[in-house]
C-alpha cells in the first residue's frame, strides 16, 4: 500500500536527492505503527515521501517479562493498515507536522532563488 | 504603336496606367536587395538579415536562411545516430547510442566490537534515548559521477525492553530509504534502497525509538571486532 508522509530535514541537493549529514531528509518521526515501508519518490515542492507500506509479519509480546513474538494475523495487518490510513487522511499535512513536532523541509537553495 | 525598348518603364506610355501594388516590406526583403513597393519613386531597401544555424549553439535567428544541402548533420556532424540515445528520435535521426555499465564500487561495512565486550555474552546492547536516532554502522565510499548505487543494510537484532519502540533504517546520502517495522524477538532485517550517487558519500543504518522511554536494540556480540549489523553498497557508472 502506497501512502503520502511529510518529510523534514535538510535539502543539500534535489536531484539527485541528497539530505544535510546532520539534519536528513527523512519521515516525520510519527511512529506508523507495526509497519515497514521503503521510499517510492521525493516530492519536494509539497514536502511529501511516497512510501510503500507492508505490516510486519510478526508481533512482539512479553510474557512472564520475557519478550516473545507471534506471527501477525491477516486481522491485525489489515488494522496496521487502516491504522495509518486514518492517520492520513484524517490529519492535514500541517496537523502532521505539529504531531510530530518537528519542522518543515528545509530547501535552502530552493529559497535563495 | 510598337514599345521603345530604350525609355524605361517609367516613361513608358502605358506606364500612366500602371499601379504599384507591392505588399512586401523592408523587413521581407534580403538586405540589401532593392524593391518598389507601392510607389515608383520611392526604392526601398531590405532589411531582411542573412543568418545560419551553427553548431556551436541551439540559437534559430530569424531571417534568410540559405540552408544546407546536406541537412543539420552537415552542420554539426555530431548531431549522428550513434551520439543519439537508443530509441530517441532527433531531427529524424533514430539514436542507437546504448551506454557501456560497468563496475563501480563493491563493498560492506560491519559495526565495529565493542572492545571491552565480554566474549561468549549472548548480546550486547545499543542503549537508544527516547524519541532519539543513533548510528548503528556507515561505509563512505567515492562514487563516479551519476553512479547507480543500491545499498542494503541488515543486521541481527533483538528487542531490549519494548516490543513498540524500535526502528531499524537505512540512509543513503543523508536521505532515508526504508525503515523495518518495530523489533522483538531475535530476526534478521535488510533493508533496500537505491540512490544517484557521485563522490565521497555515506550510507548508515540507524536505530529510531520511538517511545518517550529509553530503550534499546540488541545485537549478537560475535567478537569484539564485530557486530552482527552491517551494510553493503555496490554500484554501477556509465
Amino acid at each position: 500500500m502506497r501512502l503520502k508522509i511529510p518529510l523534514r530535514g535538510t535539502v543539500v541537493n534535489e536531484d539527485p536527492p541528497e539530505g544535510a549529514p546532520n539534519d536528513p531528509i527523512e519521515l516525520v518521526p510519527i511512529d506508523l505503527g507495526n509497519v515497514s515501508w521503503e521510499l517510492v519518490s521525493l516530492d519536494f515542492e509539497n514536502d511529501l515521501a511516497e512510501i510503500e507500506v507492508t505490516p510486519s509479519e510478526t508481533v512482539g509480546y512479553i510474557e512472564n517479562g520475557e519478550i516473545k513474538a507471534r506471527p501477525t494475523t491477516e486481522q491485525e495487518k489489515e488494522g496496521y493498515l487502516d491504522s495509518i490510513i486514518r492517520l492520513v487522511t484524517e490529519h492535514t499535512k500541517d496537523e502532521l507536522y505539529t504531531m510530530s513536532n518537528c519542522p518543515r523541509l528545509k530547501r535552502p537553495l530552493k529559497e535563495k532563488k | 504603336m510598337p514599345l521603345d525598348p530604350t525609355k524605361t518603364s517609367k516613361t513608358l506610355d502605358v506606364a500612366k496606367t500602371v499601379v504599384l501594388t507591392g505588399d512586401a516590406v523592408v523587413g521581407e526583403v534580403l538586405s540589401p536587395k532593392t524593391f518598389y513597393k507601392d510607389d515608383p519613386d520611392t526604392k526601398l531597401t531590405g532589411t531582411m538579415p542573412t543568418v545560419a544555424i551553427v553548431a556551436a549553439n541551439d540559437d534559430y535567428p530569424a531571417g534568410y536562411h540559405a540552408g544546407n544541402v546536406g541537412g543539420l548533420d552537415a552542420i554539426d556532424a555530431d548531431l549522428a545516430p550513434a551520439n543519439i540515445k537508443s530509441g530517441v528520435t532527433i531531427f529524424g535521426k533514430l539514436g542507437t547510442y546504448l551506454p557501456t555499465l560497468a563496475d563501480d564500487i563493491v563493498n560492506n561495512a560491519r559495526r565495529a566490537g565493542d572492545a571491552g565486550a565480554i566474549l561468549g555474552f549472548a548480546f550486547q546492547d545499543i542503549f537508544v534515548s527516547g524519541e532519539t536516532t543513533v548510528d548503528l554502522v556507515s561505509i563512505n565510499e567515492t562514487y563516479a559521477a551519476g553512479s547507480r548505487c543500491v545499498a542494503h543494510g541488515f543486521g541481527y537484532f533483538n528487542a531490549y525492553t519494548y516490543t513498540d519502540s524500535v526502528k531499524i533504517s537505512l540512509y543513503m546520502n543523508g536521505t532515508q530509504k526504508a525503515e523495518s517495522a518495530y523489533i522483538t524477538t531475535p530476526d534478521l532485517i535488510v533493508l533496500q534502497g537505491s540512490a544517484v550517487l557521485s563522490g565521497s558519500k555515506i550510507c548508515k543504518v540507524s536505530v529510531h525509538n520511538y517511545r518517550v522511554e529509553d530503550d534499546a536494540v540488541r545485537l549478537p556480540n560475535f567478537s569484539t571486532t564485530r557486530q552482527a549489523v552491517g551494510i553493503a553498497v555496490g554500484s554501477i557508472k556509465i
